[in-house]
């Protein structure tokens, strides 16, 4: 069989080929580790400059969580490696969400977190729970919290809460972080950076990631999160300061990621190898 | 009497309630803002009652399969059971953390959807190596600034080409921004103008009048 | 006598223990100076801003601002760290200053080992609402010209003129496509997105969806639209129902065609997967808002050897629909389809309106776009230089500053 007819018949290889291939890819980084290291990108520093200026701040900081079951792979490492950055600066938070399956997880990440840094409940950290409406919730917090949560997520009235005593509105935060899988950074650019003003940091999945590099220009997005890859630089940046001891999942899913892409790359070739031979033995097929 | 409830007065609420919301973000006086805040508060409540109309719809297209029996009306027995069980077990054991609601939810319905969501790793490679050929000149431009930002994106090559690194970031940064901004300049300006066709009850998909 | 003596002698002590003291401290506190009070604008009322100047040092702690009435009270209303030079006197709700009453500031700079210095009272300020919000008039200003611009074409279109609007291939081919599933037998599949009703791309969707019903009815093809919002679902069973009856065809319609499916993204993507599988749909219709989900729908549709036509506003899934689909719609392309599909005056002028005010945006791009590079390639500087101005090169920058910001 010549190189011609074998990448021909490469190029019309079934899909379930190319989807073996992948998982291979996929899984072999889980069998036998290697880890990668990934340059910082600048979109990443300026996620890292801006949470360390809302830190230096004094303020509290608002995080929205806005992932689910889906997206937890790429979402999970940087909430957490974020976490684990503001609460070891022993900076104030508190939390929110406008999507149901977000709750759930979060409660679980926080009571890690609880144990992890030694927090007190409603006086370093407080989580809101779950609202609806988000477009509209987003607006009203800036004037007023307390109109849109008459209590936390565990029933207890905001006012009774030292955190939120100090936090009645968007206004007395140092900014809002939105880790968000969906949309909702740009609702927080439309109904809370437009109005109100304040410092909005976005850690988003790699998809939607490029749909906020025109905010970030334009500085109404102060840092961004840009996917897997970016949640792997930031732990990289965090470990290399000595806040984290060792890099997170995200760090160990950039293998996977990284040959993934190199064997995407390698079907790409072959088939317009195939692609082009083809054309050209047609051409020669055809002349007298 | 239809043609008033159907037509008239949903688009006289349309007209009155969409320029006043469009009109408030100009003013801030409390006079103005004040009616927004209540305007806004409802929204909540009436979210919450559409959740009711989801599950009506759904109970009774199911129940009419089964009833009629048609084809794989199994499933539809399958879909019923399944959420008159979770809805049960949340009214019964209620949906904090420790309770059999959110455990069938943490162990059935999140793995299911991490597992859906990790099938777009192989559809992905499968709609690349199927559309990423070298056809026309678009077609090349495409494929060709494609593999810089796929190869840009791996480590291991990023360090031993940095131009290409750059090469990624400067094309995922500038033409790729570029055409973003573009394109939602367009969105942004037709969602101007159906807004205003559905506030003046020029668009009529949404109201039935009367008929 | 003794009494003015013994006075006169206690005052003089004590004036010159004061000096000694004055003398004997050579780096006195520092206090804040130019202590400025206003009404805060563009705000609902009960806001004052409060400014005032300090040389930065390492001895400054913090500020401690403090407020007092006509009547000469005096409270203390929050702080401000030692790097700020300004306060708004109102985010806190419970001591916000009352609107209509005048009020004078004090502000004292906390130095490190607890010295404090107290600034001179402000002018007095009283807060007020505003009516107007300076700051966002540019942008109503903007939405007058495109509603202006509008006016103007839908008076002409009115009056008989026509409007050209580019065809769009999309449309055509829709015609095409559910005329495919005609003649293969097969149903036509349309997702309408996973937005509410209430989002403009799904409004548009719907318009569109008519067209196809309509189209999809007069061929007796069955069309199957699976809605992920449940206010979506109502809205999209009565325009298929109206469709069909529009054609006299209502026994044809079948309710369970529309059907509300679910509202998790990759539910509603492996449950739309299974119906094309199932029922080999031969043409299929994304038309709307789609998140990640959207390639597992459109490659399943591609591997059962449907025809697709996508559409979608979500900037982030338009390249995998460009790839998927026979034909697309990029953004705008979809509210311009649903206009089209209107086919009267008013729908076609939005979309030429939208025309025009995309010519003045791109004349405003390019006019900033001439002027930035005028100022950064010292042209400016230049000029001004040869016109004699003083510091040529601060004036120029403080222009493309006030024009560009930064």
């Amino acid at each position: 069989m010549n190189a011609r007819t074998l990448l021909a018949r490469l190029s019309r290889l079934d899909r379930r080929a190319v989807f073996a291939a992948i998982a291979v890819v996929v899984v072999l980084p889980f069998l036998s580790p290697f880890e990668l290291r990934a340059k910082p990108s600048p979109e990443t520093l300026a996620f890292d400059a801006a949470v360390e200026k809302a830190i230096a701040s004094g303020k509290p900081l608002l995080v929205d969580v806005d992932f689910g079951p889906q997206t937890m792979a790429e979402m999970e490492p940087m909430l957490l490696a974020l976490l684990d950055r503001v609460f070891a600066a022993k900076c104030k938070v508190v939390f929110v969400t406008f999507i149901t399956e977000a709750s759930s997880p979060l409660r679980r990440y926080l009571e890690k977190m609880e144990a992890k840094h030694g927090l007190v409940y409603g006086e370093d950290y407080v989580f809101l729970g779950y609202a609806s409406a988000y477009a509209y919730t987003m607006y009203g917090m800036g004037t007023s919290i307390g109109a849109y949560f008459h209590a936390d997520d565990r029933g207890t009235k905001i006012a009774e809460l030292p955190l939120m005593r100090r936090v009645k509105s968007l206004k007395d935060v140092s900014a809002v972080v939105n880790i968000a899988a969906n949309s909702f950074p740009r609702f927080w650019v439309q109904y809370g950076v437009a109005p109100f003003g304040f410092d909005l940091i976005v850690g988003a999945t790699a998809v939607n990631a490029t749909d906020y590099y025109p905010y970030l220009q334009t500085g109404q997005i102060k840092g961004l999160l840009a996917g897997g890859r970016a949640a792997a630089e930031y732990e990289g940046l965090l470990v290399d300061r000595g806040i984290l001891p060792k890099a997170g999942d995200a760090t160990r899913g950039l293998g996977s990621q990284s040959l993934a892409l190199a064997v995407i790359l390698a079907f790409i070739a072959i088939g317009n190898a195939a692609y082009f031979l083809g054309r050209r033995g047609g051409a020669k097929g055809a002349k007298p | 009497m239809k043609r008033i409830l159907g037509y008239r007065l949903p688009a006289a609420l349309l007209l009155v309630l969409g320029l006043f919301m469009a009109i408030q973000y100009y003013v801030p006086h409390p006079l103005v803002q004040r009616p927004k805040e209540l305007i806004l508060q409802w929204k909540q409540p009436i979210n919450a009652y559409i959740i009711f109309l989801a599950i009506g719809g759904l109970v009774a297209m199911h129940v009419r399969r089964v009833l009629k029996r048609k084809e794989r009306w199994g499933y539809s027995v399958i879909t019923l059971a399944s959420a008159a069980a979770m809805t049960f077990l949340g009214l019964a054991y209620g949906v904090q953390d420790d309770t059999v609601f959110a455990d069938w939810f943490a162990y059935l319905v999140t793995p299911i959807e991490a597992t859906m969501f990790s099938l777009l790793a192989f559809f992905v490679a499968s709609a690349a190596f199927r559309a990423f050929r070298a056809r026309t000149v678009g077609a090349t431009i495409l494929l060709v600034s494609a593999s810089i930002v796929m190869l840009g994106m791996i480590p291991t090559v990023q360090d031993a080409i940095p131009p290409l690194g750059d090469a990624a970031e400067f094309l995922l940064r500038y033409p790729n921004t570029a055409a973003k901004r573009a394109i939602m300049v367009g969105v942004a300006l037709g969602a101007i103008s159906v807004s205003l066709k559905a506030i003046f009850g020029i668009d009529k998909t949404i109201l039935t009048k009367g008929e | 006598m003794n009494d003015v003596r013994t006075i006169s002698s206690i005052a003089f002590a004590a004036l010159t223990l004061a000096s000694a003291a004055a003398a004997a401290d050579p780096d006195p506190a520092p206090a804040p100076t130019g202590v400025r009070a206003e009404d805060k604008p563009d705000d609902g009322g009960r806001n004052i801003v409060v400014t005032w100047e300090m040389a930065q040092t390492e001895r400054l702690v913090r500020f401690e601002i403090a407020r007092i009435d006509a009547k000469g009270g005096r409270v203390a209303i929050g702080t401000a760290p030692a790097v700020d030079r300004s306060f708004t006197d109102g985010d806190d709700a419970s001591t916000a200053p009352k609107d209509g009453v005048p009020y004078r500031y004090v502000v004292r700079a906390v130095l490190d080992g607890g010295v404090a210095a107290d600034s001179a009272p402000s002018e007095a300020a009283s807060a007020a609402p505003s009516w107007v919000h300076r700051a966002r008039l540019p942008g109503l200003v903007a939405v007058a010209i495109l509603a202006a611009m509008f006016g103007v074409l839908v008076i002409r279109a009115r009056r008989g003129a026509s409007i050209y609007i580019r065809p769009i291939p999309a449309l055509a081919a829709m015609d095409d496509a559910v005329g495919r599933a005609a003649e293969m037998g097969r149903p036509v599949l349309y997702a309408p997105g996973l937005e509410s009703v209430t989002s403009p791309v799904t409004l548009a969707s719907v318009g569109i969806l008519s067209r196809v019903a309509e189209r999809a009815a007069r061929l007796h093809t069955r069309i199957k639209v699976p809605n992920y919002d449940p206010l979506t679902y109502p809205v999209a069973q009565e325009i298929v129902r109206r469709a069909f009856a529009k054609v006299g065809r209502a026994d044809e319609f079948q309710p369970d065609d529309v059907a509300y499916l679910t509202s998790r993204s990759f539910t509603y993507a492996a449950a739309v997967a299974g119906m094309m599988t199932r029922e080999r749909t031969a043409s299929n219709f994304f038309i709307g808002h789609f998140f990640s989900e959207y390639l597992i729908l459109a490659e399943t549709g591609v591997a059962t050897g449907a025809v697709q036509i996508g559409g979608t506003d979500s900037v982030a899934q338009l390249p995998f629909v460009i790839t998927t689909c026979d034909e697309t719609m990029i953004g705008e392309e979809v509210f311009a389809a649903a206009a089209l599909v209107g086919d009267d005056p008013v729908s076609r002028s939005t979309i030429k309106a939208h025309d025009w005010f995309k010519i003045l945006i791109i004349a405003f791009v390019a006019l900033g776009a001439g002027v930035k590079l005028v100022l950064d390639a010292g042209v400016l500087v230049s000029m001004l230089g040869g016109l004699g101005v003083d510091r040529a090169g601060d004036v120029a920058a403080r222009i493309s500053a006030a024009l560009f910001g930064g």
